[in-house]
């Protein structure tokens, strides 16, 4: 433990001992054109080697610095480059002076002091104690004053400087700042948006759950068969249409009942579905003539006894009694 | 074959998925509504109060720009304290360029005064109320510098009393002056008597 402690300490004394700023570079900014309210930022870049340390507890606090100007903030950081520590101070001024005409103020210059942490234990002094600019290897780094032209931001009249002689104050300063309103345009949107995305939703909702608009729907096997046939019928003759009808019609049945029905389950069927008891006859007659048509070879008879318009008919009858009872 | 059950998966779990996003859009839309009725409500109030009515405000909720209505409102009606309480407690909530504003109005109501003050003779109370004033509108320089208006106004209020500058004493105004935080080190004895 006493061996790294005096090897640290070696190596501390060798470092300290080479230690010195070797430059400072000042970023300023223009030193004309400003006004009342301006803020001007100086960057201030310090180059040291060896083990230097700024003393920050040294630099000038963020405040009202004279009347005429204000330090809003400084911030300081450091960097190693090749071997050198450099730190950059950056300090941000606003500017309050009211100028009759153009005039030219000086930012005082300032020192930043720097110390080495290892100065602390050979000779005893406080570490807050930063090393005196009148050492050898000076550790103070100076910034320089600034001058800066600062512009009057109005016409100042001779009234204005005695103000029991003029009208009213109110002519010449601006008038107060007004409240604005919220602006609900993009709120409305957002109510848009978010009502268009519950009731997107919602039919996702119904249609995964099959309740009403989808579910009835799917239960209308009659009127789609009506929509198909009159289609069928308008799109011309044939042999072809009357099969196709016939067809579909069934397949509307069978849809209907759940299951495949036949002639012989015609008054089950109705008596299922009370609704179409009206109509027995007609249905009667296309299962008869279906019948006919597909299992025997007399599908001329089978078209006469049930044309394709009494078939038209009865899809449609069927159709609009499964809409009123719905 | 992987895909494919993922798929399953994905169906199967379909019901909760369309319940979670129908309660999320739900929430989405309560908070929309919410958002645009509490805006209305603020605009109305802001609207009574730029029409000189005493309508009260909640500070702790209500939009900077209601509080901003607010203050000038009281400072109107010449409650320039009010004015200034309600500004403090808002404090942090106000975003600096509508806390800069109030600032303003504050301090134009100030200048305004002073400038009667001057008038009637009163040359120490409007020294006093037009230092407020500049101090105010350097706090709202300092929150929001591209404030003209403040600015103009500003260089207006320093005319409005004779104010002698404390001399460019560079001694003075050099900015790191070292502060002595001790007159002498602690704890040393002062001695007997």
């Amino acid at each position: 433990m006493r061996i790294w402690l005096a090897i640290a300490f070696l190596l501390l004394s060798v470092g300290g001992s080479s230690a010195a700023i070797d430059a400072v570079n000042v970023y300023e900014p223009r030193k004309f054109g400003h006004f009342l309210g301006d803020t001007l930022e100086r960057r201030v870049e310090v180059i040291t080697s060896g083990n230097t340390e700024l003393f920050t507890a040294a630099l000038p606090r963020p405040g009202a610095l004279t009347y005429w100007l204000d330090l809003i903030s400084i911030d300081h950081s450091e960097r190693e480059e090749n071997g050198r520590r450099i730190y950059d101070i950056t300090l941000k001024y606003q500017i309050f002076y009211s100028a009759l005409e153009a005039k030219q103020l000086d930012i005082p210059s300032f020192p930043l002091r720097f110390k080495h942490p290892n100065s602390v234990a050979p000779d005893g002094t406080a570490p807050s104690e930063p090393s005196d600019a009148s050492q050898p290897g000076n550790y103070t780094a100076t910034v320089p004053a600034l001058r800066l032209v600062i512009s009057p931001l109005r016409d100042i009249v001779l009234d204005d400087l005695m103000p029991e002689k003029t009208g009213d104050i109110s002519d010449v300063m601006r008038p107060d700042a007004v409240p604005q309103e919220i602006n609900l345009v993009p709120r409305e949107r957002l109510l848009w948006v978010s009502a268009g995305a519950l009731a997107a939703s919602v039919i996702l909702l119904l249609w995964h759950y099959a309740i009403w608009p989808f579910a009835r729907r799917a239960k209308r096997p009659f009127t789609q068969a009506d929509r198909q046939i009159r289609s069928l019928q308008s799109a011309g003759a044939g042999d072809a249409p009357y099969r196709d009808s016939l067809l579909i019609l069934h397949r509307a049945f069978d849809q209907s009942a759940g299951r495949r029905v036949f002639a012989a389950d015609v008054p089950e069927f109705v008596a299922q579905h009370q609704r179409f008891s009206s109509l027995l006859p007609s249905l009667k007659s296309f299962f008869e003539s279906s019948q006919l048509y597909f299992f025997s070879d007399d599908r001329r008879a089978a078209e006469d006894r049930f044309p394709i318009s009494d078939l038209a008919r009865l899809a449609a009858d069927l159709a609009r009694e499964e809409r009123s009872a719905a | 074959m992987r895909l494919n059950s993922i798929w399953t998966f994905l169906a199967s779990q379909r019901g909760s998925a369309f319940w979670l996003l129908a309660a999320a859009s739900v929430l989405w839309f309560g908070y929309a509504a919410e958002n645009l009725i509490y805006a209305k409500r603020t605009n109305e109030n802001i609207r009574l109060l730029v029409s000189r009515h005493d309508v009260p405000v909640d500070i702790k909720r209500a939009h900077p720009q209601e509080l901003l209505a607010r203050i000038d409102e009281s400072v109107r009606r010449d409650h320039i304290d009010d004015a200034q309480s309600i500004l403090s407690i808002a404090g942090d909530r106000l975003p600096p360029p509508v806390r800069a504003a109030a600032l303003y109005n504050i301090a134009n109501t100030r200048t305004r005064l002073a400038a009667e003050a001057v008038r009637r003779g009163d040359i120490d109370s409007a020294t006093a109320m037009i230092n407020l004033a500049k101090s105010e509108y350097r706090l709202a320089l300092k929150l929001d510098s591209e404030n003209w208006d403040a600015r103009h106004n500003l260089d207006v209020a320093m005319r409005v009393v004779r104010d002698f500058p404390p001399g460019d004493n560079p001694d003075l105004s050099s900015p790191d002056a070292p502060k002595k935080l001790w007159t002498d080190l602690p704890g040393i004895p002062k001695g007997l008597p």
